[in-house]
């Protein structure tokens, strides 16, 4: 790999990896993140900076795809928590 | 002109989504709710969590409360609560009117502050006020002098107000935060604690909601120590796998408010005993 492609590499990298934290920190100050998104998130970083790239785009992505379902289910339960109130 | 000024308003009401909020009339199909499917469980003794619909576990448990586990943090929480004295000479006593006997004072709405105040809210206040370091939330210390305090509040009358819009608003965000499916599993308290509620999960049974504040602190076998009613929350949302949110924060203040509400007219009984 050319220098310049690992350098596009990384920062397409780090990207996607801020995209994936300011996700779950919107979905935390909804009151709605999940227990293990930050941690599959910062070993994502971990297995990236150990040089273990696959591994570390995988978590990305189950990272992401959990901050991205945690703010689903915030806005789905703004008025759904309604329907199963006690009448 | 009467009526158009009427129905102007109800337009106004229904277009912006207000919503009447009726606590009374949310306790008491809350409470009709486990009556009926309870049927033979004594109203108060719903106090006692999944010993109150299951009888085997209930003899055990009533053997284990002969010798509790507990005891020994109710007697390190009486000398911790009486023996304290504070930087300024000052102790818990100058903070709690009614002594050892503050816990059914608990919790309440503050409307100067504008928020909960529970116990374990109250017991590290008084430190802070004055010049001590507050306690950690959900074990250690806290539940210890949380224990001694309920255990002299036992066979007090849950009777939590709700008045005033600023303790209504609080008491509906803890009704949206039961109501509410979170973490991965989708699960909300209502989920588990209700219609399930008398159902296995895996070694598990799970207790009606009615009265799940009155036992705490418990101590739990699982924890190998006795802890405060937030870690049972941080614990119920961990199980789902959301993110347990911190000690006294303002989500679990206001459930812990509304459950309370939820359970006005039964007895206090803890420090208790649980798996
Ligand atoms: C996936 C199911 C599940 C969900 C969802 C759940 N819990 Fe629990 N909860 C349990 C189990 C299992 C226990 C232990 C058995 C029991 O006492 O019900 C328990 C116990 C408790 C207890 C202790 C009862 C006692 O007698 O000491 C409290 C309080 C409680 N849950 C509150 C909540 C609250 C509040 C929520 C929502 C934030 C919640 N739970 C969500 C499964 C659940």
């Amino acid at each position: 790999m050319t220098l310049l492609s690992a350098e596009a590499t990384q920062l397409n990298f780090d990207t996607r990896w801020q995209k994936a934290e300011d996700l779950r920190m919107r979905a935390a100050l909804k009151g709605y993140e999940w227990r293990d998104t930050e941690k599959i998130l910062r070993r994502s970083r971990e297995e990236y900076t150990a040089g273990n790239k696959a591994r570390a785009l995988s978590l990305l992505s189950q990272g992401l795809a959990q901050s991205d379902a945690a703010l689903a289910q915030a806005a789905r339960e703004e008025n759904g928590w309604k329907r199963r109130v006690i009448k | 002109m009467c009526l158009r000024i009427f129905s102007t308003i109800f337009l106004y009401c229904l277009l912006s989504g207000v919503v009447w909020a009726d606590p009374a009339a949310d306790q008491t199909a809350f409470k009709n709710y486990f009556y009926k499917k309870f049927p033979e469980v004594p109203v108060g003794d719903f106090i006692n969590g999944v010993y109150a619909i299951d009888q085997k576990r209930r003899e055990q448990w009533l053997e284990i409360e002969e010798f509790p586990p507990y005891g020994i943090a109710l007697d390190e929480g009486e000398i911790l609560f009486n023996e304290t004295v504070f930087l300024d000479g000052a102790s818990y006593s100058d903070c709690f009117v009614d002594g050892k006997r503050s816990k059914k004072n608990y919790p309440y709405f503050d409307v100067k502050r504008n928020t909960v105040v529970t116990l374990e809210l109250a017991i590290n206040d008084c430190r802070v006020s004055h010049g001590e370091q507050p306690l950690k939330y959900k074990k250690g210390d806290i539940a210890k002098i949380s224990a001694y305090l309920a255990l002299h509040s036992r066979g007090e009358i849950i009777d939590v107000e709700v008045s005033g819009e600023a303790a209504i608003n609080a008491y509906e965000q803890g009704k949206k935060y039961y109501y509410s499916k979170r973490g991965q599993l989708n699960f909300a308290c209502v989920d588990c604690h209700v219609a399930s509620s008398g159902m296995r999960i895996r070694a598990e049974i799970l207790s009606p909601s009615l009265g799940h504040v009155s036992n705490f602190p418990v101590y739990r076998f699982k924890w190998g120590s006795i802890g405060t009613l937030h870690r049972r929350f941080s614990g119920c949302n961990s199980q789902v796998r959301a993110k347990p949110l911190p000690g006294q924060s303002e989500e679990y203040k206001n459930l812990e408010y509304f459950l309370s509400y939820m359970s006005n007219g039964l007895k206090f009984n803890g420090p208790s005993t649980r798996r």
